[in-house]
């Protein structure tokens, strides 16, 4: 692993998350009529609704202590405040609807929602891997063909339906599985057995439905898996006499497996945006759910914090991705980014 | 060096099914490989060579079928193998124990997520070696091939030159200390001073470790210095056989004196040269005659009509041809330099190198 | 991916190869030429394919739908006719009607202009800007504005895209349907941007580019002539995938009722049927699964369209390889090529 590629992936990922924090302080003063007049109306209700009454210069101090934003500075100065408050008090605001720190709030719910994202992406992954591997060992068989059939069904229905005709069937009519929430009531958390069935039998159908965005990933294993076979140094393997087994995995599946591993990475950013669309589907009380409540009543300080912290994630994803994949590939470490 | 053969090639054909028919690349091929041994194949580009090379570990690629009698005779004293007739598994012991090849390839020859050291261990745990005695054996090999083992053990095979790679897989194939090694083409890919040196070192393995060679080149003029014995082919089956000086001297088939002539010097290859006027002939087309009365001066109807049989040449209980005018053949096809002229100039090709 | 018929493989291959010699041909001839070789072949080899026709024959009832179909059919409006009635009962109403009487067809049929607008937007701004940016930065390889636009890239495709465009919905509140595409297509330009670089890159490396410039041929002449003419497929299969992409998240987005709900979409109305209980009451479940139905067949005729221009773009590329192998390895060493 050389020093350039890992300061190289490092700085990318710290140029993303400066990007993404910036663009959500401009984003506040794009608003029609900037931070202060659009979320007038907004810290308006919530203060009548509690029976109170505020004039401008309390409501540019709410501004304040929501959005982050004092908006009398100069925006230069606003800036770097908006860092200053997020780097050092670690501060994305508060949240209008549950005057609570967004910080607060969305780590009660981060674990939930990648606990669904990374068994789905695993799951996902894995079955795209058995599938692709199969399709390509009897490419042009009956078998391939029909599998490319339904991967072009399953390649065509989106998660969200995937989930609807899910929670129908298994849920609803079966009664298999529950249909919404994370965990049973009167289930007392903590680190037994019944907590922890109950919170797999809820997260069971969410996984699913997720796991369908790895799929695709079949067809291209296929293509990978056909290309490897065709290469020389697997015609050398089976004319050295090598045990069938290590072939199927040393040769070609490590070989075909290998291209998709930065795209497995990346995947988690489809993941998380699926999750904002699932966990209101199926009520699962993640970080999807939280920024689609917030996006109902425009509370702008949860939904800019949420923005922040998905593609914070990713970010993380991503560069694990990158770090690892010399260790995987020796010939990445020499660099040549993500292609 | 007439010894016992090592193994006997018996009507040996292979086929692929193809949208328009059968192509079939290789057809009735007969011949006996004898131990310690250097066999010359030669024949342009997609005259069945490799098919051949291939079939003798019966490693033609899918959906090719290799069908006939291959006989392994081991050299050890053991029973006979019918290489054809190996079920999987014993086919998979038997390659590169028995028989390894190493082919043109070399540049992508290893898998490019392995160092060149586990090549050499995973192949000696799957074929139940030792292996700590094994990869002392190839650190050797290398040695021989004048790599550092230590070095290229723990590389990746793009850490590597293409040289350097074709010397590791040489060496890999000398591995398991195999009875026959074929070499397809093994220096096509690289560069004139590297395919030199590697031929030299070949004659020093090849003397070193007693091992028999099989080697498929169109580079005839390379293998008019490493061959004991050449098999011309043309058109997917074997149109003359000798020993290396009969074929350079007394060529009979007029296909042969053709290559010859076209060859100045020996020094360069066949597809560079000036070409033999005519097409080369289609593998799935079922032909009249002898397969090369299209472009023989010498051909007539009978060439047209029956199809020459390999029949010894008179004076000679080595060489073979397959023409029914071999005799007039010299005078045919008048070589440019007289065999003395050529000798010396290969002489002086060699040397100079 | 997809080779479809082997028997017709060869002779389709045979299609791309240009007869005749180069030399002395007349303008029209080479017109002729290209129009062979860009239009014929290619269609040629496009309905030998399932995929394509089938794809192709979807989106044109689709776009038939959206066009001839919301000339012909009113309006749905509420009150128009009974209330949910189920499918096939009634044939003024084939596919049944939702609580408020207004059919399922009609309801779905003027929700298609206002989807294609979407997707034209979004796949429009995907494609145009993935290319410009491709082709740039393919072109000035190592220069700061690859690297720029490189950064650029991997920023965007780093930020999660449907929570994004939430923000960004939130904002702006956008209810045109080419601005909601739009949005939807931000995050789909730079992985196509990625790829097409890529390919301008191993484009530049053949020889034929390299001929080219040696000619003295100006940059964008060589790359209207070289370059379009090879990337355009790709493009192609491209422009269907993020087609297939504005529509799921379009869809979601109406569906969990993020975006306005000021025009007839196919996701409102599966919002309001899932609202009303469409998943436990038999009598609506139809009002939710034709909708679904929808949807489906839509993606389904732009991911087979990808599939088929795929393989289109690969018998070329397969053609063109023939062609360039040279001399001595024709049909002869056919059997020797596949393993070498």
């Amino acid at each position: 692993m050389n020093l350039n590629y890992l300061t190289r992936r490092l700085g990318q990922a710290v140029i993303t998350f400066w990007a993404t924090v910036t663009l959500t302080f401009a984003l506040y003063h794009m608003m029609p009529g900037g931070p202060v007049e659009s979320m007038q109306n907004i810290i308006l209700q919530q203060v009548t609704t509690s029976g109170g009454s505020v004039d401008l210069e309390q409501i540019e101090q709410m501004v304040a202590l929501y959005a982050n934003i004092q908006p009398n500075d100069p925006v230069y100065v606003q800036y770097i405040d908006y860092w200053r408050q997020l780097l050092f008090e670690f501060s994305m605001g508060q949240s209008f609807s549950h005057q609570e720190p967004v910080t607060t709030l969305i780590a009660e719910r981060v674990p939930w929602s990648m606990f669904v994202s990374v068994y789905s992406l695993v799951i996902g992954y894995t079955a795209s891997i058995l599938l692709g591997s199969a399709m390509a060992f009897k490419e042009k068989s009956r078998f391939d063909s029909i599998m490319s059939s339904i991967m072009v069904a399953l390649q065509s229905t989106p998660y969200y339906i995937v989930a609807l005709l899910l929670i129908y069937s298994v849920a609803l009519r079966l009664g298999w599985f529950p249909t919404g929430g994370r965990v049973g009531t009167g289930v007392e958390a903590g680190f037994n057995l019944e907590f922890m069935t109950s919170v797999v039998h809820h997260a069971a159908l969410p996984i699913l439905s997720t796991s369908i965005l790895g799929i695709a990933g079949a067809i291209s294993l296929r293509g990978n898996a056909i290309r490897v076979l065709g290469e020389d140094y697997l015609r050398v393997a089976e004319l050295r006499g090598l045990r069938p087994t290590r072939i199927a995995t040393e040769y070609v599946g490590r070989n075909a497996i290998l291209p998709m591993y930065t795209r497995f990475m990346i995947g988690i950013a489809g993941v998380l945006s699926s999750s904002v669309i699932l966990e209101q589907i199926f009520s699962y009380p993640g970080m999807g759910l939280l920024m689609y409540n917030a996006i109902n009543i425009r509370d702008y300080p949860l939904l800019m914090g949420t923005l922040i912290i998905f593609t914070s994630i990713t970010i993380i994803g991503i560069l694990i991705a990158d770090l690892t994949y010399g260790y995987i590939d020796p010939r990445a470490s020499g660099g040549g980014g993500t292609e | 060096m007439k010894s016992e053969p090592i193994a006997e090639v018996e009507n040996l054909n292979v086929a692929f099914p193809m949208d328009r028919g059968e192509s079939r690349v290789v057809r009735d091929a007969d011949i006996d490989i004898y131990q310690d041994e250097i066999l010359g194949v030669v024949g342009e580009s997609g005259s069945g060579k490799s098919m051949f090379a291939a079939s003798l570990l019966d490693g033609v690629v899918e959906p090719g079928v290799s069908r006939g009698e291959i006989t392994f005779n081991p050299p050890d004293g053991g029973d006979p193998i019918s290489v054809l007739d190996l079920t999987e598994e014993e086919l998979r012991r038997f390659r590169w124990d028995r028989v390894a090849m190493v082919f043109q390839g070399a540049m992508s020859s290893f898998n490019p997520v392995k160092t060149i050291g586990a090549h050499f261990k995973e192949t000696l745990q799957d074929h139940n070696k030792n292996v700590e005695e094994g990869l002392e054996r190839g650190r050797q090999l290398l040695e021989d091939l004048y790599l550092d083992p230590d070095r290229v053990m723990d590389s990746y095979p793009h850490e590597l030159s293409g040289g350097m790679k074709q010397r590791g897989l040489i060496a890999l194939s000398l591995l398991l200390d195999p009875d026959l090694l074929i070499l397809d083409e093994p220096t096509a890919a690289l560069d004139l001073l590297m395919q030199r040196s590697i031929i030299s070192l070949l004659r020093e393995v090849q003397t070193n470790y007693d091992a028999t060679f099989v080697m498929i080149t169109h580079d005839l003029a390379l293998l008019s210095k490493l061959a004991d014995r050449m098999v011309i082919m043309y058109a997917f089956q074997f149109i003359e056989m000798g020993e290396t000086d009969e074929i350079i001297w007394n060529a009979s088939h007029p296909y042969t004196r053709a290559l010859l002539a076209s060859t100045p010097s020996l020094a360069s290859d066949i597809d560079e040269m000036k070409p033999i006027p005519g097409d080369k002939p289609d593998p799935v087309e079922q032909f009249h005659g002898c397969s090369y009365s299209s472009r023989c001066p010498l051909a007539d109807e009978r060439c047209r009509e029956e199809e020459p049989p390999l029949r010894a040449v008179e004076g000679s209980t080595t060489q073979q041809t397959a023409c029914f005018h071999y005799e007039d053949a010299a005078e045919a096809i008048h070589l440019p330099s007289s065999p003395q002229e050529a000798a010396e100039s290969a002489a002086a090709d060699g040397e100079g190198q | 991916m997809s080779d479809s018929e082997g028997d017709t493989q060869s002779e389709l291959e045979a299609l791309f190869e240009p007869q005749g010699t180069v030399e002395s041909l007349t303008r029209w001839e080479r017109v002729k030429q290209q129009y062979d070789l860009y239009v014929r072949a290619p269609l040629k080899v496009a309905i030998n394919d399932w995929r394509t026709v089938v794809g192709l024959g979807l989106l044109i009832l689709f776009g038939l739908a959206g066009t001839v179909g919301v000339w012909f059919t009113a309006a749905p409006s509420s009150g128009q006719a009974p209330f949910l009635l189920g499918p096939f009962e009634n044939w003024a109403y084939p596919l049944g009607t939702d609580v408020l009487g207004r059919p399922i067809h009609t309801q779905l049929i003027h929700a298609t202009p206002a989807m294609f607008q979407m997707i034209l937007g979004g796949a429009g701004l995907a494609i145009g800007l993935a290319t410009v940016v491709g082709l740039l930065s393919g072109f000035l390889r190592d220069t700061v504005v690859d690297r720029v636009l490189m950064t650029i890239a991997d920023v965007v495709i780093t930020i999660p895209g449907l929570p994004l465009v939430m923000v960004l919905v939130a904002v702006f509140q956008p209810r045109n349907p080419y601005v909601v595409g739009v949005l939807l297509g931000l995050d789909a330009w730079p992985a196509l941007a990625r790829q097409i670089r890529s390919q301008v890159l191993s484009i530049r490396e053949e020889h034929y580019v390299e001929a080219s410039r040696i000619m003295g041929l100006r940059i964008w002449t060589i790359l209207r002539r070289d370059l379009l003419g090879q990337l355009t497929p790709y493009i192609a299969i491209n422009a269907a995938l993020a087609a297939r992409g504005i529509i799921f998240g379009s869809v979601g987005l109406y569906f969990i009722g993020v975006l306005p709900f000021n025009a007839l979409n196919w996701g409102v109305m599966m919002n309001m049927a899932y609202a009303s209980g469409a998943l436990n009451e038999t009598a609506k479940l139809h009002w939710l699964l034709w909708p679904m139905l929808t949807i489906f067949l839509l993606s389904v005729s732009f991911v087979l369209l990808s599939q088929g221009l795929d393989s289109v773009f690969n018998v070329r590329l397969r053609a063109r390889h023939a062609q360039t192998a040279g001399e001595g390895d024709t049909s002869a060493s056919k059997g020797e090529h596949d393993n070498a």
